[in-house]
């Protein structure tokens, strides 16, 4: 269903919700914008958080078999995070406490209108989901509102039609031609084993996985055991990620691990999924401390 | 809840906010502030902090009992701590007990913990970690331009053109400094490396000069030399700011480019060509251990002032000397005047003048000769001087050199207090070991290596009943009958504030979201020092002659033992040992080898090797590599199952008294295990 939203009621929206749920949205505080639990509807910001919040569904460590059962909300997720949990579903869906959450954490999705710096989500899928439970889109005074989940719909929104769909495509052509989407078009066969750039990226990569941290498709997890067992996230960069009993390691150098990743991002995901492993979110880009961009590798591809 | 808070690991000081529920951290993420970090951390800040969660905590005060502990109350631990103390203190004056304290404390724990060595027992015999990291930094950069610290900020990378690094492996110690002089060497600037190693950043390197170790002293004379040949000197500037300059030019005279060469064994054209790089950029030099862990570190640290000054990179916009602090506070334990011979604000402590400021102030006669360094306190354990040894946060049995002399010193002393979240390798040996709160418990504040003020909140309920370092403290000096009132660590920095000349005027308010760079006045910072006039007025030439390291190869030590630090481990491993995935990537000791030197005496990668120094000697794993040069070992310290300070050189530096860590003469053999 399409509704619509007049913007100065959507604080009065979230302070709604925030009375029947606990409700997580981005939040300033001084220089960043966070995830944070909010109490009024007043602390909320449609800004671009550094980190996605990847971590209500999928924690950076906890301890297998604890989950709490509270229901929780969290506005203000961008498609690019929120398609890339669609994503996750594929692989951690079989995981009893990620699908636990799955079903309890409810991400309602806000359509960027303007690029960011680092994204380019137009050569996957765009700002604007298929598939979602509640999807804001600000057309200058009022959010379109598309919506899956009737039980979220709040006591303002008004029934939408032809004209907010027409809105909303104006503004996404108006996007697509802000941020030309990258050519990806059998990029699965055309990315090379022996990529140059691997190399190159090595030389300056300090292998602080913050391209697996950040990255809203990113899934693997070591275990581990302190007093209870324990799994956090882990990241392919690192040489322990592969490193076997007698200290044998099938990557050994940083160049190797670098492949990987791309590879798997786009050539071993795409061969088991048909989609590649990204969403053009750029927030391995943002965060890497050396800006390794995968952007250019794949203009280079 | 979520908080701003400091990463507790290196002197970078990234900005991170944790998010968390209390009793566990739901999220890690690195602030977008630009002066530091910008949206990143290394792998440290993402995966490191999760020791504060451990099991292994601390969580109750413990007395040593037959050979283990048995758990007590706050109470009967504070009434022992002050009895057996007082005891000391009558019965062998107040220079029986030492105190350390701690890089990895906030500023208002260092300052009570000096304060109650001086306050409350009358002696100078406090002292940090400092000591074997930046003493040399500190003594050599007061002594040239009068100000202990980096002149420059972090941000200012951005403005200079080229990087002079030397005795720093900036991307695995630094990791976020070193990213950001990667980007700015990948859009044109330009690179001079000084370091044995072939590190990481000598990809970037226009130039890689690698010198013997303990060699650096001759190197930066010699750059000096070729800068004073071509007539690359700002001749303005020194006549303008510096004095001595004549001394100077009748000490570099010495190293022309080819005795300089034969003394480093770097090309003489290399030299030349950096010497006359520098001198031409906007530039800014970069050390850390590489230069002040020699018994010549004072002298090193005064050659690097030496070369800015020559070529009037300092003070200005892009240009400076920037000393890479190591741990996240040891710039700010510093400071605060943990150490044995300055008070808070680098008052000496035989300068009556600083002297009576902090007497007035504490309403007492302060001690004027210099107490115990670091490592002389375990001299005088075993030698009997020393009876009591409060230990806050330091495992010297890891990080100190000749360690075996330690755990016996420790055998010496008639009262043992360990303070730490962990029991440490040096913990087990303490009479009374004192639960203490980490960085994720605790209110306070860090200074980073830029000399900025960050606030410290906590994000965690404390594990069982431990304390914050100041409350203990407090607690002792209350105890001892001292009306110490502190309810906060608010009220320690304000009385800071308005004691240490650079912290003037410094409120919690000022630093509530991003820090201030010292000096500050109210609220306001200093990014680049020395812009006007240098602290000590005049910048003064210290020139020096290179003498031979300590120690050197001959037939029965024929290799040169380097210690450093890993990417994935820190220090003694206390932290980052806790840690699932840092520990995974760097599990066990090692000693790198160059694959010559290795198939001359048939040791394999991966082999037992025996290394034996003066000292003693530890068994290792070997790894061939061709990072380190032939003749030339290295070996990270971070292991107690190879403990290298076990045999590495407790020598120092007269000035500073920081050991030459950097070169211990050794031989090897293939060991059995």
């Amino acid at each position: 269903m399409i509704y619509k939203l007049k913007k100065e009621f959507l604080q009065e929206y979230i302070d709604d919700l925030i009375k029947n749920y606990e409700v997580w949205g981005p939040k300033k505080i001084g220089n960043d914008v966070i995830f944070s639990k909010l109490e009024k509807g007043s602390e909320f910001t449609d800004e671009r958080t550094i980190l996605g919040p990847k971590n209500f569904i999928y924690p950076p460590r906890e301890k297998i078999g604890e989950i709490d059962d509270k229901e929780v909300i969290v506005i203000g997720v961008k498609s690019c995070d929120l398609l890339g949990y669609r994503m996750l579903d594929d692989v951690l869906g079989i995981d009893p406490s990620y699908a636990e959450r799955r079903k309890r954490v409810h991400f309602l999705n806000f359509v960027c209108t303007e690029p960011c710096q680092y994204g380019f989500c137009t050569t996957f899928s765009g700002p604007r989901l298929m598939e979602y439970e509640m999807q804001f889109t600000d057309i200058g005074n009022y959010y379109v509102i598309e919506c899956n989940n009737k039980n979220l719909i709040g006591k303002r929104f008004e029934e939408g039609g032809e004209n907010e769909i027409k809105a909303l495509e104006i503004i996404m052509s108006d996007f697509y031609k802000k941020m030309p989407p990258l050519d990806v078009k059998d990029l699965d066969k055309k990315i090379s084993w022996n990529d140059p750039k691997y190399a190159e990226f090595a030389k300056r990569c300090i292998s602080c996985g913050a391209c697996n941290f950040a990255c809203p498709t990113c899934f693997c997890f070591d275990t581990y055991d302190d007093n209870g067992l324990y799994r956090e996230w882990d990241s392919c960069i690192l040489s322990g990620f592969t490193r076997m009993a007698g200290n044998i390691n099938p990557r050994p150098i940083l160049d190797l691990r670098l492949r990987q990743r791309f590879m798997h991002k786009l050539k071993f995901h795409y061969e088991n999924f048909s989609y590649y492993l990204c969403t053009g979110c750029g927030r391995c880009i943002e965060t890497c401390p050396v800006r390794i961009d995968i952007r250019d590798f794949i203009r280079g591809v | 809840m979520e908080v701003k808070t400091v990463c507790p690991y290196c002197g970078v000081g990234c900005n991170i906010i944790v998010v968390s529920d209390g009793n566990k951290i739901l999220n890690i993420i690195p602030s977008k502030y630009d002066a530091i970090n910008y949206g990143t951390i290394c792998i440290k800040g993402w995966k490191g902090l999760s020791f504060a969660e451990s099991n292994k905590r601390l969580k109750k005060p413990l007395l040593k009992k037959g050979d283990g502990f048995i758990e007590i109350t706050w109470e009967e631990a504070i009434k022992i701590a002050v009895k057996r103390l007082k005891e000391i203190f009558e019965k062998y004056g107040p220079d029986s007990i030492g105190f350390q304290s701690s890089a990895k404390c906030t500023n208002e724990d260092n300052y009570l913990m000096q304060k109650l060595a001086r306050q409350v027992f009358k002696t100078n015999n406090v002292d940090h970690c400092a000591r074997s990291c930046h003493a040399s930094t500190i003594e050599g950069l007061i002594s040239t331009i009068g100000s202990g610290a980096m002149t420059t900020s972090i941000r200012d990378i951005d403005n200079s053109e080229l990087y002079f690094i030397i005795g720093s492996n900036t991307t695995e110690q630094h990791p976020i400094i070193g990213a950001r002089i990667i980007n700015n060497v990948l859009i044109g600037k330009k690179l001079i490396l000084a370091d044995p190693r072939k590190i990481q950043i000598s990809n970037f390197a226009t130039i890689h000069m690698r010198q013997y170790p303990g060699t650096d002293l001759a190197l930066l004379n010699t750059m000096a030399n070729v800068i004073v040949e071509k007539g690359l000197y700002d001749k303005k500037f020194i006549e303008e700011r510096t004095e001595n300059f004549e001394e100077y030019l009748k000490v570099i005279d010495f190293y022309d480019v080819d005795r300089g060469s034969r003394i480093t064994g770097v090309e003489p054209e290399l030299i030349e060509k950096a010497a006359i790089m520098y001198a031409k950029s906007r530039s800014i030099i970069f050390y850390a251990m590489g230069i002040t862990q020699h018994t010549q570190g004072t002298e090193n640290v005064q050659a690097i002032a030496n070369l800015a000054m020559l070529t009037g990179n300092i003070g200005k916009k892009g240009t400076g000397i920037a000393p890479l602090r190591g741990h996240n506070n040891v710039q700010g334990a510093s400071d605060m005047g943990a150490l044995a011979d300055f008070l808070p604000g680098y008052k000496r402590v035989y300068d009556d003048e600083g002297r009576k400021i902090f007497e007035k102030a504490w309403n007492t006669q302060l001690p004027s000769k210099p107490g115990a360094a670091l490592n002389e306190m375990f001299d005088l354990a075993r030698k009997g001087k020393i009876k009591g040894l409060y230990i806050m946060g330091e495992n010297p049995v890891i990080s100190e050199p000749e360690s075996d002399l330690i755990i016996e010193s420790f055998k010496n002393l008639e009262f043992l207090i360990v303070q730490d979240i962990f029991l440490t390798e040096t913990a087990i040996y303490a009479d009374l070991v004192l639960p203490s709160l980490s960085f994720a418990e605790k209110l306070g504040t860090f200074t980073n290596t830029e000399r900025r003020i960050q606030m410290v909140r906590p994000f965690l309920s404390p594990p069982g009943e431990a304390k914050a370092d100041w409350e203990i403290i407090t607690m002792i000096a209350r105890e001892m009958g001292y009306d110490w009132r502190y309810s906060s660590p608010e009220d320690i920095m304000n009385e800071i504030s308005s004691l240490v000349p650079q912290y003037s005027g410094l409120t919690y308010s000022c630093i509530e979201y991003n820090g201030v760079q010292w000096p500050v006045n109210g609220c306001k910072g200093t990014e680049i020092m020395h812009t006007q006039n240098f602290t000590r007025g005049k910048g003064k030439f210290i020139p020096s002659y290179w003498k031979r390291p300590d120690e050197y190869t001959d037939k029965e030590y024929p290799f040169i033992l380097t210690t450093g630090r890993l990417y994935y481990q820190f220090h003694t491993g206390t932290l980052t040992r806790k840690s699932n995935i840092l520990e995974r990537e760097a599990p066990e000791p090692f000693a790198e080898i160059n694959p010559d030197d290795a198939k001359t005496m048939g040791i394999r990668d991966g082999d037992c090797i025996k290394i034996t120094s003066k000292y003693g000697s530890v068994n290792i794993r070997a790894r061939l590599t061709d990072m380190v040069p032939k003749g030339i070992l290295f070996a990270p310290f971070h292991y107690f199952e190879s403990p290298i300070n076990r045999i590495t050189n407790p020598k120092t530096d007269p000035v500073a008294k920081i050991p030459e860590l950097k070169v211990t003469a050794v031989r090897i053999e293939r060991c059995y295990p």
